[in-house]
């Protein structure tokens, strides 16, 4: 059973991803980015726009009325 | 640091500037090109919806046949709008959480340029009668090919925008935005590859038209959920480490699904189960996405009171759980045998690219464009009226139709029913889903105004957050 | 130690699943690559080519599949759509039009339910004329209007000065040649 160049490409090809990944995940383990304790988490936050401090205040606050 | 805490909030302030500052030009690029897709693609979308409750509408126009409509919509919505507007959203964020100004902004411009050029000539193309023929990969070889090079110009600022980060930590955003843009090219190039035939390109074709919402859509939606979501209330997602998992669960098995469009059909048993499991496996990565997003909005709901993009994102969260949980049902042979082939599938896809995907973009676009543009929403209480006709909507269209394609399919399957029939009792959900594109072409509308207003400056100018001329104290 | 055996675990399974990735494009490519065409299966003519790149150019894919499915898996036997499909009767098919909606029936054996051309030519020009109730688009460009008929032209009927184009009549072959109702020889999978 001949086996078509382009399967074989593909076959290849995707072999490198799977080592891409492989390589990927390795590298996030040992650089601690999977560490749990979620310390990567406020990351998003600093000083200035902190946790605990909702941003984007858009539509004014109404007390009364509901989503709309 | 020996500086006040009043200069270091400065600091910062000016420093998250000079990235917005240097991601206005490509992103608002993108934005801007985006938007214009969004209302060709939504036009298209109402006209091949119209066609079905009205066949002898402009029937002797031969670009505006149903069939030719149909496909142009779907590229010029995906390709166009979500892919233009989710390229954009993810520039600032990869500079936002890299704490590193965009790079290569030139060759930004010559992607947006090249992109543009190969949707405007795939999307004449299908109209004019040009398709190739298979869904999802409609344009011409040129086309796709424009597309492909506007592609690898934008991962390759993104890319390099991550090796410079000043940052230790990955924040998983960046985990999908990056996968998604090494991943992605790979997978357009080989599934436009003209090298197939059969059932083989039938596999291949399935297998990219899945893995295109797996590495590319998907991926931008939750990229863009995991920031907005805790940045807007103020909270740190509920379980980081849990997100993590699920990043890697979903990059296990999100790319074996492809294969579920093909359930009955000649193509081999054990492949169709494969798909089958991994559909149902979904559940997993899904249930770790629906937890963080979920239990980070309870409890403070009151936020979308007030921001247009928890609005939008948390809709759009919500609904990435919805459509996770039916296409995982939708898998099973089951479901399938009377689903398949129906409208059924239409309507799952929209809430998939739609209420998920779309509705999370507007989200994004609400919070970004401001910084980037320089200028704040003019006019808040048109943004709920774009949100109340896009949601409402989108959510007439998907009851409309899983409704009618559950009736359509059960039918289809009692042999005692003349085909006319079954297509007699799908036109009033048809017709349900004309009127809901109305709706969402009017919110779209809306949206495209507010837009333009950000772009010129005009409206009535507000000195509130989130863009203020003065320095903070 | 748990966390540590959690990670290899990941690792494992990671390597193994995006090896079996490649399985999913690679091995089917070539199981179906290496199936041969059905032996009532012939290659198509010119005419139905050229029809089938009219059924392409309309978007008919988008609402008619072109698979039959099993006996117990929905209601296609019963509906005399034709036996259930296999790969060998699509060797031919670049690019494959197996299709995911049925808006409209499956139009696999189309050519043996139907086999009339006058009826086609009809259906094309104006679903609604031969069959009330469809929802299909009009093709009218696929004919012309003439002002006087030849001998060798095809009218939609007796007298009617509206032709078939070339267009028309290959589109017609094509669904006159979508045929499978041969007999399935071999391992059909």
């Amino acid at each position: 059973m001949t086996i078509p160049p382009v399967v074989l490409l593909l076959v290849l090809v995707a072999l490198c991803g799977a080592a891409l990944a492989l390589a990927a995940f390795v590298w996030a383990v040992r650089n601690g980015q999977l560490d749990p304790g979620g310390a990567g988490a406020s990351v998003i936050f600093d000083e200035e726009e902190p946790a605990g401090a909702p941003t984007d205040q858009v539509f004014p606050a109404r007390k009364e009325h509901a989503l709309l | 640091m020996t500086s006040a805490p009043g200069e270091k909030n400065a600091d910062l302030v000016s420093r998250r500037r000079s990235l917005d500052e240097a991601a206005a030009l490509p992103v608002l690029l993108y934005f801007t090109t985006g938007v214009v897709w969004l209302l060709v693609g939504t036009v298209l979308g109402l006209i091949a919806s119209l066609k079905f409750d009205m066949p002898d509408w402009l029937s002797r126009v031969a670009p505006l046949t149903f069939g030719r409509v149909r496909p142009a919509h779907l590229n010029a919505v995906t390709y166009g709008w979500a892919s233009l507007a989710g390229a954009g959203c993810l520039l600032w964020l990869v500079s936002r959480l890299c704490l590193v100004p965009v790079q290569l902004r030139k060759s930004l411009i010559a992607s947006a340029a090249l992109w543009n050029l190969g949707l405007i000539y795939g999307t004449g193309a299908i109209l004019f009668g040009y398709s190739r023929g298979v869904e999802w990969l409609e344009y011409p070889l040129p086309a796709a090919g424009m597309i492909a090079a506007a592609f690898l110009l934008f991962a390759a600022s993104i890319l390099q925008t991550f090796r410079r980060r000043t940052v230790p930590h990955l924040y998983v955003s960046l985990w999908y935005a990056v996968a998604a843009v090494v991943w992605f090219p790979f997978l357009y190039v080989v599934a436009n590859l003209p090298v197939y035939s059969g059932v083989t390109h039938a596999a291949v074709n399935w297998w990219y038209g899945h893995n295109a919402l797996a590495v590319w859509f998907t991926p931008i939606g939750l990229a863009l959920a995991y920031y907005f979501i805790p940045k807007v209330i103020g909270r740190p997602i509920y379980s980081y480490y849990l997100s993590l998992l699920g990043f890697w669960s979903f990059a296990l098995f999100y790319n074996w699904n492809g294969i579920h469009h093909l359930v009955g059909g000649p193509v081999p048993t054990w492949l169709q189960t494969i798909s089958i499991i991994a559909s149902v496996l979904m559940v997993i990565p899904v249930m770790a996405v629906a937890v963080n997003h979920h239990l980070t909005t309870a409890g403070n709901f009151r936020y979308l009171r007030t921001s247009p993009t928890l609005r939008f994102t948390v809709v759009g969260a919500m609904c990435y759980t919805a459509v996770s949980f039916q296409g995982s049902l939708e898998a099973l042979r089951d479901m399938q045998e009377v689903v398949h082939f129906t409208h059924y599938t239409i309507g799952h896809a929209h809430l998939g690219v739609y209420a998920f995907l779309t509705m999370i973009l507007f989200g994004a676009m609400y919070y970004i464009t401001p910084r980037v543009a320089k200028w704040n929403w003019p006019q808040p209480k048109l943004i709920k009226l774009h949100f109340w006709l896009t949601a409402a909507g989108i959510g007439i269209y998907v009851v409309a139709m899983c409704t009618g394609g559950v009736l359509q399919g059960y039918a289809m399957n009692d042999p005692a029913r003349p085909f006319v029939e079954v297509i007699r009792l799908t036109r009033p959900w048809l017709g349900m889903r004309s009127v809901s594109g109305m709706m969402i072409l009017a919110g779209h509308l809306v949206f495209a105004y507010l837009f333009a207003q950000m772009i010129y400056h005009t409206g009535p100018r507000r000195e509130t957050a989130p863009w203020t001329e003065a320095t903070p104290v | 130690m748990i966390f540590i055996r959690l990670w290899m675990f990941f690792a494992g399974v990671l390597a193994t699943l995006f090896l079996g990735w490649a399985a999913l494009v690679g091995v089917p490519g070539v199981q179906l690559a290496a199936v041969p065409a059905q032996p009532g299966l012939r290659p198509y003519t010119y005419e139905e080519a050229h029809g089938r790149e009219i059924y392409i150019r309309e978007g008919c894919v988008y609402c008619h599949s072109q698979q039959t499915r099993p006996q117990g898996f929905g209601a296609d036997q019963k509906r005399l759509w034709g036996r259930p499909s296999v790969p060998g009767d699509y060797v031919y098919d670049q690019p494959h039009l197996l299709g995911t909606s049925r808006t409209g029936p499956d139009l696999l054996n189309i050519g043996a339910r139907q086999p009339s051309r006058d009826w086609h030519l009809a259906h094309l020009y104006n679903p609604r004329a031969v069959v009330p109730g469809s929802i299909m688009p009009r093709f009218p460009w696929l004919f012309e209007e003439k002002e006087s008929v030849d001998p060798l032209d095809v009218p939609l009927a007796p007298g009617s000065r509206i032709v078939a184009t070339r267009e028309a009549l290959d589109l017609y072959a094509y669904l006159l040649g979508m045929n499978r109702t041969y007999p399935v020889r071999g391992g059909a999978k």
